[in-house]
C-alpha cells in the first residue's frame, strides 16, 4: 500500500480552507445595471430600430409647419414619377434591345441602277523643287573685317570764336538785363514802381 | 500529487444553453440575468483568489462588473459551435481583467477580515486551525508570480482541465504542466516549512 505523503495531505488540507467568500446578492443586479448601456448598444447593432409609421392626420399637432404637410403630400406624386420614369426607360431599352437582337431586314428589290462610272486619274503631283544647296565655305575664307561705322556731323562745326554753350546751371536769366556780370549780387536791383502808391 | 481533486467543491460547471448565449448576444435582458446569474459565482471566486491581498467585496466585485461588462461587449463574437465552452471563454476574460488590475499596483488590503464566519458545527480549535491553515496557503499562493498563480487557481478550484488552462491562459498544455509543478513545489517547501515550525 502507498503510503500518504504529508504534505499532499497538508496542501490539500490547505487548499480547502483557503476559502472565497460568496458573491454579494445585488452583485448580478449591479452588473446588469453597468452593462445597460453595453447591452443596448449591441441590441441596436443586432436589431436595428423599427421605423415608426408616421402619425395619422388627426394625431398630428396642429402648429406643424405647413411644409411638412408639403413634402408628406408631395410623396406619392414624386414616387409615382420616379416610377413611371423607370418604367418607360425600362420599355425604351427593352425596345432597343429587340432592335438589336432582330436581323436587320434587307430590301426584296433588286439593286439599283448602277450609275455611270467616273474615271478619276489621280496624277501623281509634281516634284516639288529642292532649293540649291548653298555652297560650304571653304576653310581658308577670311573673317570679314569688323565693320566701323563713322558717325558724321551734320551741324556746323564752331568757329574758335564763339563762345561754348553754358551748362545748364548757368542759363541767362531772361529777366536779368545784365547778362554779362559774374556775380547776380553786383547787379542793380531793378526799380519797382507801385500802382498803388498813389492812392 | 493532483490537486484537482482538492478544488472548491462549490465551483460550478454549469453550461449555459446555447440558446441563452445566442439571446444574450443579441442584447435581450432575460438572458443576460440568466448568463450572469449562472456564472457570477465562479467569476467572483476566481477574481478574489487571484486579486489575493487586495481582494475585498468592493474591489472584487468591481473587477466582477468590468469582467461582464467586456463579456458583453466580446460576446457577439463568441462562436457557440466553436472549440471553446463557454465558461473558459468567460474565464479567459476573468482572467485578462484581474491582470490587469493586479497591474496597477494598488496597496494591498486585508482581505481575510471579510470571510464569512466559518461553520458554527466545527470545534474552535479546528476552526482556528483551519483558519491558519488557510490564511497561509492563501499568503503562498500570492507569492507566486501570477502565471503559476492562475495555473493553480484554475485547476485547483475551477476544475479545469489542462487543456482548458492552456486555452484559457493562451499557452500550450506543456507550460501548464510545467507551471502546475512549480506552483505545487512552492507550495509544499512553504508547507513543510509550516510543519517543521509546529
Amino acid at each position: 500500500m502507498k503510503p500518504e505523503n504529508p504534505d499532499a495531505t497538508l496542501l490539500e488540507r490547505g487548499l480547502a480552507a483557503w476559502d472565497a467568500p460568496e458573491p454579494p446578492s445585488d452583485l448580478a443586479d449591479r452588473i446588469l445595471a453597468q452593462s445597460t448601456d453595453v447591452l443596448r448598444s449591441v441590441s441596436a447593432q443586432r436589431n436595428p430600430a423599427p421605423t415608426v409609421p408616421p402619425p395619422l392626420e388627426e394625431e398630428r399637432p396642429a402648429m406643424l409647419p405647413t411644409t411638412i404637410r408639403h413634402e408628406s403630400s408631395m410623396r406619392p406624386f414624386w414616387t409615382a414619377s420616379v416610377l413611371g420614369f423607370a418604367a418607360a426607360a425600362a420599355i425604351v431599352l427593352a425596345f432597343m434591345a429587340g432592335r438589336q437582337s432582330q436581323p436587320i431586314p434587307t430590301p426584296a428589290v433588286a439593286s439599283p441602277a448602277v450609275a455611270p462610272s467616273v474615271e478619276v486619274r489621280v496624277t501623281a503631283p509634281p516634284p516639288i523643287p529642292q532649293p540649291p544647296v548653298p555652297p560650304t565655305p571653304p576653310a581658308s575664307v577670311a573673317v570679314p573685317e569688323k565693320l566701323i561705322i563713322h558717325e558724321t556731323r551734320t551741324h556746323e562745326t564752331r568757329t574758335p570764336d564763339e563762345q561754348a554753350p553754358t551748362r545748364s546751371g548757368d542759363l541767362e536769366n531772361p529777366f536779368d538785363s545784365d547778362t554779362g556780370r559774374s556775380n547776380p549780387s553786383d547787379a542793380s536791383e531793378p526799380t519797382f514802381k507801385d500802382p498803388f502808391a498813389d492812392r | 500529487m493532483d490537486v484537482a481533486h482538492a478544488r472548491d467543491p462549490s465551483a460550478t460547471r454549469e453550461e449555459l444553453d446555447r440558446t441563452t448565449i445566442v439571446a444574450a448576444s443579441r442584447g435581450e435582458p432575460w438572458a443576460a440575468r440568466r448568463l450572469v446569474e449562472c456564472t457570477q459565482r465562479a467569476v467572483y471566486r476566481y477574481a478574489w483568489r487571484m486579486l489575493g491581498p487586495r481582494a475585498t467585496r468592493s474591489t472584487t466585485s468591481e473587477l466582477v462588473q468590468e469582467v461582464y461588462a467586456r463579456v458583453f461587449r466580446a460576446l457577439p463574437r463568441y462562436r457557440t459551435d466553436g472549440p471553446a465552452r463557454f465558461t473558459t471563454w468567460l474565464l479567459t476574460i476573468a482572467h485578462r481583467t484581474a491582470v490587469d488590475e493586479l497591474r496597477r499596483k494598488r496597496p494591498p488590503l486585508s482581505p481575510l477580515n471579510e470571510l464569512e464566519p466559518a461553520r458554527s458545527g466545527d470545534r474552535p480549535d479546528r476552526l482556528r486551525e483551519r483558519a491558519e491553515l488557510g490564511e497561509r496557503i492563501a499568503a503562498e499562493v500570492q507569492k507566486l508570480s501570477p502565471a503559476l498563480r492562475s495555473a493553480f487557481i484554475l485547476r485547483a478550484y475551477h476544475d479545469r482541465s489542462l487543456a482548458e488552462i492552456a486555452e484559457t491562459l493562451d499557452i500550450d498544455e506543456g507550460t501548464v504542466k510545467s507551471r502546475l509543478h512549480r506552483a505545487r513545489q512552492s507550495l509544499q517547501a512553504a508547507l513543510e516549512e509550516v510543519r517543521h515550525e509546529a
